[in-house]
C-alpha cells in the first residue's frame, strides 16, 4: 500500500497529535455524571486498589470512563450511527429506521407468568364487586407495520399474541389493537421518536375503555388540547442518535380548572396539576405526564359528577391515557408494581368506592418489566 | 488490552510514545519491555508470571546450548517439554480430560482455567529461539532484558504474527527510530485500524446474529450471507491486527514478518495457506513438516506428514475439536491438490479456481466457526437447502450490508489498491488534498466506532 498518495505528512503528524492531546482534554474538560440519553450514570474515576487491579476492575474501568467521558462523545456516536445509515444499515439496537419514524423491534414476549399473575388478581378480586379490565397495547410495529423497512423480519404478530392473553385469563380484555388500526391514518397515534402512544393513541384507547365499561366516551373535539413540548426527542431516538430526524411534539388533554388535587403518596407530595413542566427542560420530557412513574399516585377530581373510583396497574403508557378519564371517576388510584409493594388486591379492597381494576401494559413490558410478577 | 479500545489508543499509546522517544536508546528496551508487561497484564494479571516463566526457561535454555554444546540436545529437548507442556496444560488440559470423561464414562475434575492471552504465540516464538540456537541459526541472546522484550513485545504479543528471533534479534541491539519510519509506521496502523473498526467490526454483526438466533430455519441465503460475512470479518480483523502489529513495530523501529497476503485472491487452497497467516504456516513447515522430512520422502509418509501437520495447525486455533477438523479438513484438500488435482487444475479458467478456493475457504469457516459437528453439517446442509432458499431475513441482510460486503470484497483482493493508485496517478493534485481527508475522516469514525461500544441506552427505567 506504499504509493504515492501516502507520501503526506500531515496524516500521521495529526493523528499522532490527536493520540496525544485526547487524554489531556478528558482529564481538563468539565465530566458530567448522568447520560441522558442512555439514562444511565457515567462511569466515576476508577479506584486504584490491589484487589480490583487483580480483578480486572480496574482495567474495565479504565475502559469505559475513557469511552464516557470522551470529548464529544454523543456527537462521535451520532456521527458513527448516521455513517452506518449511510452505509444502508437500517436497524440499531433493535430499533428500524423506519419510513418517517423510528419502529421497535421486540422479542417474542412470553405470556405464562403475565397471564398466570392476572388470574391470581383477577381470583383475589372476588367478591369485592369491582371488574377488572385488561388492555394491552401494540408497539408502533404493529400500528404502523406499513413503515418498516422493506424486508424487516421477525416482527412479532402482537395483534395475536394479545388475543391469546385474553383468551386464556378471567378478564374484560380491551382490544385496542383494531382501534388502532383504523384511526392510524387518520391522526398519528405514536410519536416518531418515542416508544409511547400520544395524545391521540391515547384517546383511541379511552374510547375503547369506555366502550367496555359502558362510559359514555366523549368526542375528541370535546377535550381541550394544549401542547407541552415541541422538541421532544424519546427513547427510540436515544438508540439510534440520527440528528436529522424530525423531534415529535407533546400534546395533552388540558384538565379542569378547579377541584384537581394530585396525591403522590409515596413521595408525601400533594399538588394541583398532574403536569409536572419541570421534565420539560430535561430529556425524559414524556415524564410531564404525572412526574414519571410513582408507586402509588392518587389523582382526585373534586368535581366530578361520578362517585366511582378507578384503580390503574400500569406502566408507562398509563401516563398520557389517564387525564382522558379524568372527568369519568371521582378518583383514579395509579400503582406501577415495579415500584409498589403490597397486594393489589389488598388495596382494592380498602377502597370501598373502586368500582373498576384496568391493567394497563404495553405488550413489551411483558419482556421486561419487573413489576408484572408482582402483581397480586 | 487490545488495540481497537480506547485505553489502548488514547491512554497506554501516548504515554508509551512520550517515554519511549524521550529515553537514551539503551533504556528503550526496558521501557518498551516494562508497559509489554503492563499491556499483558492489564486486565488479567496472574498470567504474566507463565510469560516471564516460559521467557527464563528459554533465555537459559540458550545459555546452556552454547556452554555446553555436546549437551545441547538436552537443552532443547526441556525447552520443547516446557512449553509444549505448558501450552498443553493451560490450553488443552480442560478439553482433553472432558473428552476422556466422555469417552471412558470416567469423571476426573474437568480443570477450569482460563486461557492466557497470547500463550500460542510466545510458547512458539520462545521454542523457536531454543530450536534455532540448537541448529547454530541464531546467537545465544546474554541480556535477560532484551529476550524478554522479545518475547512480551507488545504489538505482536496477542495476535501475532509470529516474529522468530532470526529477524528481529538484530534490531532489538541496534535499530534506526526516525520520523520516516514513525509516519510509515502510523499510516500501516491506520490500515489496520480501519481494517479492524470499519470492516470488520461491520460485518460481524451478521454472522453473531445467527450464531445466536441458531441455524435451524434460516434460509440458504441467510446461511450464505452469514458464512460471507464471517468470511471477511476473520480476514479484516486479523489481517487489520497483523497491520496494526507491523506498524507500531515499524513506528519504534522493528520490522515484524508480513502476515497476509490476499489470501481470497488465490488460485489453489495451497496457494491460499502461502497466502493466509503466513507466519503460521511457516512456523509449521520450518519446525514441524521438516523435521518430520517434508516432502523428499515416499508418497505415503508425504500424505500423513501433511495430514499431521495440518492438524496440528488446526487444533493450535483452539481447544476444541472443530480445529482439528478444520486443520484435517484443509490437509486433506492439499494432499488431493497435490497428487489428484493438480494437472486438472492447471487446465481451468481462473475465475472457476478463484470460486472454488472461496467456497471451499467459507466451508472451512463454518467449521472453524461451530464446535459441534451436527451445527457444521446443517449448517452446510442448510447452504445448500433449495427448499428454503431465500426469505425475508435474508434479503432484510442483503440490503442493510450490500454496501459494506462491496466495500469489503474489493479490499481483500488488491483491485481496491489499484484503483486508488491508478486515480493517485490521474488526479494527483486533488487527490493530494483529498486523501489526508479521507485519512482523518476515517481515523475520526474509526474513534467514534469504538466509542460507541460504551453506549448503552436503556429504554426503561434506572434501578
Amino acid at each position: 500500500m506504499q504509493n504515492k498518495i501516502m507520501q503526506n505528512k500531515i496524516v500521521p503528524v495529526t493523528v499522532a497529535a490527536l493520540i496525544l492531546l485526547v487524554p489531556v482534554l478528558i482529564i481538563v474538560l468539565p465530566k458530567k455524571d448522568f447520560s441522558e440519553n442512555e439514562n444511565r450514570m457515567l462511569q466515576k474515576v476508577p479506584v486504584v486498589t490491589l484487589k480490583n487491579i487483580k480483578e480486572g476492575v480496574f482495567s474495565d474501568e479504565v475502559e469505559k470512563y475513557v469511552s464516557d467521558h470522551f470529548p464529544l462523545r454523543d456527537e462521535l456516536v451520532s456521527l458513527k450511527c448516521s455513517v452506518q445509515k449511510i452505509a444502508g444499515i437500517k436497524e440499531f439496537n433493535n430499533v428500524f429506521l423506519g419510513k418517517g419514524r423510528l419502529i421497535q423491534h421486540i422479542e417474542e414476549p412470553q405470556t405464562g407468568v403475565f397471564e398466570d399473575r392476572i388470574n391470581r388478581l383477577c381470583d383475589n378480586l372476588e367478591g369485592t364487586g369491582t371488574e377488572l379490565n385488561l388492555m394491552l397495547i401494540p408497539t408502533n410495529a404493529t400500528v404502523y407495520s406499513s413503515q418498516l423497512p422493506k424486508n424487516a423480519p421477525d416482527i412479532v404478530n402482537e395483534q395475536a399474541i394479545i388475543h391469546e392473553i385474553y383468551d386464556n385469563t378471567n378478564c374484560n380484555g380491551i382490544d385496542v389493537v383494531k382501534e388502532l388500526l383504523n384511526e392510524k391514518d387518520n391522526h398519528n397515534l405514536y410519536y416518531n421518536l418515542d416508544h409511547h402512544w400520544n395524545y391521540y393513541g391515547a384517546y383511541a384507547g379511552y374510547r375503547q375503555y369506555c366502550k367496555q365499561t359502558g362510559i359514555e366516551p366523549k368526542d375528541i373535539e370535546d377535550f381541550e388540547r394544549k401542547t407541552l413540548a415541541k422538541d421532544f426527542r424519546g427513547t427510540l431516538y436515544s438508540k439510534v442518535l440520527i440528528k436529522s430526524m424530525k423531534p415529535d411534539v407533546i400534546e395533552a388533554v388540558e384538565f379542569p380548572e378547579s377541584g384537581i388535587k394530585v396525591e403522590y403518596v409515596d413521595k408525601k407530595k400533594e399538588t394541583n396539576d398532574y403536569y409536572d413542566y419541570s421534565f420539560l427542560k430535561k430529556k425524559d420530557k414524556y415524564s410531564v405526564f404525572g412526574g414519571g412513574n410513582q408507586a402509588l399516585q392518587i389523582v382526585e377530581n373534586q368535581e366530578s359528577e361520578s362517585e366511582d373510583e378507578l384503580v390503574i396497574v400500569k406502566d408507562s403508557f398509563a401516563n398520557c391515557f389517564v387525564p382522558f378519564l379524568v372527568y369519568h371517576y371521582r378518583k383514579i388510584h395509579i400503582i406501577d408494581p415495579r415500584y409498589y409493594m403490597p397486594h393489589i388486591s389488598d388495596y382494592v379492597k380498602k377502597n370501598e368506592n373502586v368500582k373498576d381494576v384496568l391493567v394497563l401494559y404495553n405488550i413489551d413490558s411483558l419482556n421486561n418489566n419487573s413489576g408484572i410478577v408482582k402483581i397480586k | 488490552m487490545v488495540f481497537s479500545s480506547s485505553t489502548f489508543m488514547f491512554v497506554f499509546l501516548p504515554i508509551f510514545f512520550i517515554l519511549y522517544y524521550i529515553v537514551p536508546f539503551k533504556a528503550k528496551n526496558i521501557v518498551l519491555c516494562i508497559f509489554s508487561l503492563v499491556f499483558y497484564a492489564w486486565g488479567e494479571p496472574v498470567y504474566i508470571l507463565l510469560m516471564v516463566f516460559s521467557s527464563i526457561v528459554d533465555y537459559m535454555n540458550g545459555i546452556c546450548i552454547e556452554k555446553f554444546p555436546g549437551k545441547k540436545i538436552v537443552f532443547l529437548v526441556i525447552s520443547v517439554c516446557v512449553n509444549l507442556s505448558m501450552l498443553g496444560f493451560f490450553k488443552y488440559s480442560t478439553l482433553l480430560i472432558s473428552t476422556f470423561n466422555d469417552v471412558t464414562g470416567a469423571s476426573l475434575t474437568v480443570p477450569n482455567l482460563a486461557l492466557p492471552i497470547g500463550i500460542s504465540f510466545y510458547t512458539f516464538q520462545t521454542m523457536s529461539y531454543s530450536i534455532d540456537v540448537y541448529r547454530g541459526k541464531v546467537k545465544t541472546e546474554h541480556n535477560f532484558i532484551d529476550f524478554m522484550t522479545y518475547v512480551s513485545m507488545f504489538p505482536q504479543l496477542i495476535a501475532g504474527p509470529i516474529v522468530r528471533y532470526s529477524v528481529v534479534g538484530a534490531e532489538l541491539h541496534e535499530r534506526t527510530i526516525d520520523f520516516n519510519s514513525f509516519e510509515a509506521g502510523m499510516r500501516r496502523f491506520l490500515i489496520g485500524l480501519f481494517k479492524k473498526v470499519l470492516i470488520a467490526n461491520s460485518v460481524g454483526a451478521v454472522f453473531t446474529d445467527i450464531q445466536n438466533v441458531g441455524i435451524k430455519g434460516q434460509s440458504a441465503l441467510t446461511l450464505w450471507l452469514g458464512i460471507l460475512a464471517f468470511s471477511l470479518q476473520i480476514y479484516f480483523d486479523f489481517s487489520g491486527y497483523s497491520d496494526m502489529a507491523i506498524g507500531i513495530g515499524r513506528m519504534i523501529g522493528f520490522t515484524f514478518p508480513e502476515n497476509f497476503n490476499y489470501p481470497y485472491i488465490a488460485k489453489s487452497v495451497s496457494e491460499f495457506w502461502r497466502r493466509w497467516h503466513m507466519s503460521l504456516t511457516t512456523w509449521f513447515r520450518d519446525y514441524v513438516f521438516i523435521p518430520l522430512g517434508g516432502s523428499r520422502c515416499s508418497v505415503g509418509r508425504n500424505i500423513l506428514n501433511i495430514l499431521v501437520v495440518w492438524a496440528l495447525t488446526g487444533f493450535w486455533h483452539g481447544a476444541q475439536w472443530n480445529f482439528m477438523l478444520w486443520g484435517v479438513y484443509f490437509g486433506v484438500i492439499l494432499i488431493t491438490e497435490k497428487y489428484v488435482l493438480k494437472s486438472v487444475l492447471e487446465k481451468i479458467p481462473s475465475a472457476i479456481l478463484h470460486i472454488y478456493v472461496c467456497v471451499m475457504a467459507m466451508i472451512g469457516w463454518v467449521i472453524f466457526s461451530f464446535d459441534k459437528v451436527s451445527d457444521i453439517f446443517s449448517y452446510v446442509v442448510g447452504m445448500f437447502n433449495f427448499a428454503n432458499p431465500v426469505d425475508d431475513k435474508a434479503l432484510f441482510i442483503f440490503g442493510q450490508y450490500k454496501v459494506v460486503f462491496v466495500v469489503a470484497m474489493l479490499f481483500s483482493t488488491p483491485v481496491a489498491g489499484w484503483l486508488i493508485k491508478k486515480a493517485g496517478n490521474r488526479y494527483e493534485k486533488a487527490i493530494k488534498v483529498i486523501s489526508p481527508v479521507v485519512y482523518i475522516g476515517l481515523f475520526i469514525i474509526s474513534v467514534a466506532m469504538i466509542i460507541s461500544e460504551s453506549y448503552n441506552p436503556f429504554l426503561y427505567f434506572r434501578f
